[in-house]
């Protein structure tokens, strides 16, 4: 965890960044401004051990439009998701959402993806090539080369127990998934 | 009862076992399956990261399938998938433009979806005052003896929906149904902390210290061995587990139930039938030590 002491510099404002947040979350945007910093999130994450802002932290920067601080933080795709922040929240604040919203920011503008984008491209590959998911197949994909090796004897004995599937997982309907995804993402080519 | 089940893509992968020893007892206790026929991903959380509308409308292609068959409820074993379902019907009942959109993709091939089937999850419908009295009277084997830590993991309870069937802090369906077992539910204060979800895929290291500290945290709590109604969970607490052993240079052996695999051992299903060799971390010897 970082202190909020570093210096923020001018550079890595942008005044528009909370009400750009608050429009693209609609209803849910409208308790952003009521955060009092009370930190109950940051002591509900199972993940802050791990973060370099704490989701608290996240809120304050949002509200002094840091967006470079935002935006580069481990945190957003720490993020594992699991709605304890949002349930506890005192003023309301969908907090996972919130979250869930900065890593869609990040993934449209490759200043700030990193390489923390390769994970939902090859998830979503996947669902777009077999209409279905295989968690294991993706979670063997995604290991660094450099620890393959190492992994080997974890792998053998993945398939031993039958975890591993030799032939890829396809749903019957993967041609129609297939369809209903270039029905949607078209759409939004047209649109811009 | 008959239900339209959606197993989860995790049916054909990391738990194959948990499909399997549903449909065993589900079976045992008169509930008729049908399969969601030709069903493909719901879209998970992580679509809805990509593109919600995109995500909406592969949740909408199962629930509009259970519409077709006539169905009104969506049974699914994967918690994942449920708060996923449940999040797709409750988008397009206030998003006016994921609506239009999810209509137009559902047309793209000849389906449609009103948004009325309502998404249940296993452990809800096996957890009734009504299906614990049936497993109560057809119980042949109580699981005396066996502590165990009853786990829920994050997306069974959370967010709170309008119909969710359990509470988001201290839920109570799978204590109550371990004491149906003959079991003994261990006070546990992780029952709904995270795993870590998909983290340990791209994180690796901080996925292995959430999933080590729900070990041990049910380890020194008293727990032979722990129980939960989520698949992905399963997979970081028990195929995780080598790892996290390996990683922290620590002997947990703690064995990884899903729920219904003890509710099948309790009906006297044999062992083989209910999938326990599929374990990375085997519960052979803790049932032989049990008697069970
Ligand atoms: S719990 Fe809510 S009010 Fe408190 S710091 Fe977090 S977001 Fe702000
Ligand atoms: S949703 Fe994200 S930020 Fe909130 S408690 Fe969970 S992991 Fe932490």
């Amino acid at each position: 965890m970082t202190t909020l002491s570093r210096k923020i510099t001018s550079d890595m404002m942008d005044p528009t960044f909370e009400t750009t947040l608050k429009n693209r979350l609609g209803e849910k945007g409208e308790k952003i401004p009521l955060c009092f910093q009370c930190g109950v999130c940051s002591g509900s994450c199972p993940v802050v051990f791990a973060m370099d802002y704490t989701p608290r932290q996240i809120m304050e920067l949002i509200k002094l439009g840091v967006k470079e601080l935002v935006l580069n933080s481990s945190t957003i795709w720490l993020c594992a998701a699991c709605y304890s922040c949002s349930v506890r929240c005192p003023q309301g604040v969908d907090l996972k959402q919130v979250m869930e919203t900065l890593k869609e920011i990040a993934i449209e503008d490759p200043k700030y993806s990193r390489d923390e984008k390769t994970f939902y491209e090859k998830f979503i590959d996947v669902v777009k090539k077999n209409g279905r998911m295989d968690e294991v197949a993706l979670y063997v994909k995604l290991m660094p080369k450099s620890t393959v090796m190492r992994n080997l004897g974890f792998g053998f004995k993945l398939y031993q127990k039958g975890k591993i599937n030799l032939r890829p997982v396809r749903s019957n309907a993967a041609g129609d998934v297939a369809k209903m995804f270039e029905n949607v993402l078209s759409e939004e080519v047209q649109k811009q | 009862m008959k239900y339209a089940y959606y197993p989860g893509c995790s049916a054909h992968t990391s738990g194959k076992e948990y499909d399997k020893s549903f449909r065993l007892v589900a079976k045992a206790l008169d509930i008729e399956l049908v399969d969601v026929p030709d069903w493909s991903c719901c879209g998970s959380h992580v679509t809805y990261v990509f593109n919600p509308a995109l995500a909406a409308s592969l949740s909408a292609r199962n629930l509009g399938l259970v519409e077709k068959i006539g169905g009104e409820v969506i049974l699914t074993t994967c918690s994942g998938c449920y708060q996923t379902l449940k999040r797709s019907n409750e988008l397009l009942k206030h998003d006016g433009v994921v609506q239009s959109k999810v209509k137009n993709a559902l047309e793209a091939i000849n389906l449609n979806y009103t948004g009325n089937v309502r998404v249940r999850h296993a452990l809800e419908a096996l957890t009734t005052d009504e299906a614990l009295k049936a497993i109560s009277a057809k119980l042949t084997k109580p699981l005396k003896g066996l502590k165990v830590a009853p786990y829920y993991g994050c997306a069974i309870v959370r967010p709170k929906f309008e119909d969710s069937f359990d509470d988001p802090e201290n839920p109570q369906s799978l204590d109550r149904l371990l004491k149906v077992l003959g079991a003994e539910p261990i006070p546990y204060i992780d029952k709904v902390r995270c795993c870590g979800g998909v983290l340990i895929m791209k994180h690796e290291k901080v996925g292995l210290e959430m999933v080590r500290r729900l070990l041990v945290d049910a380890k020194q709590a008293g727990a032979d061995c722990i129980v939960t109604p989520c698949a992905l969970c399963h997979l970081n607490l028990d195929i995780m587990q080598p790892k996290v052993e390996q990683t922290f240079k620590t002997t947990l052996n703690m064995p990884v139930f899903f729920f219904t695999q003890l509710i099948g051992l309790a009906l006297g299903f044999p062992s083989h039938q209910l999938g326990f060799d599929k374990h990375m971390v085997p519960p052979i010897s803790l049932l032989q030590a049990k008697n069970l």
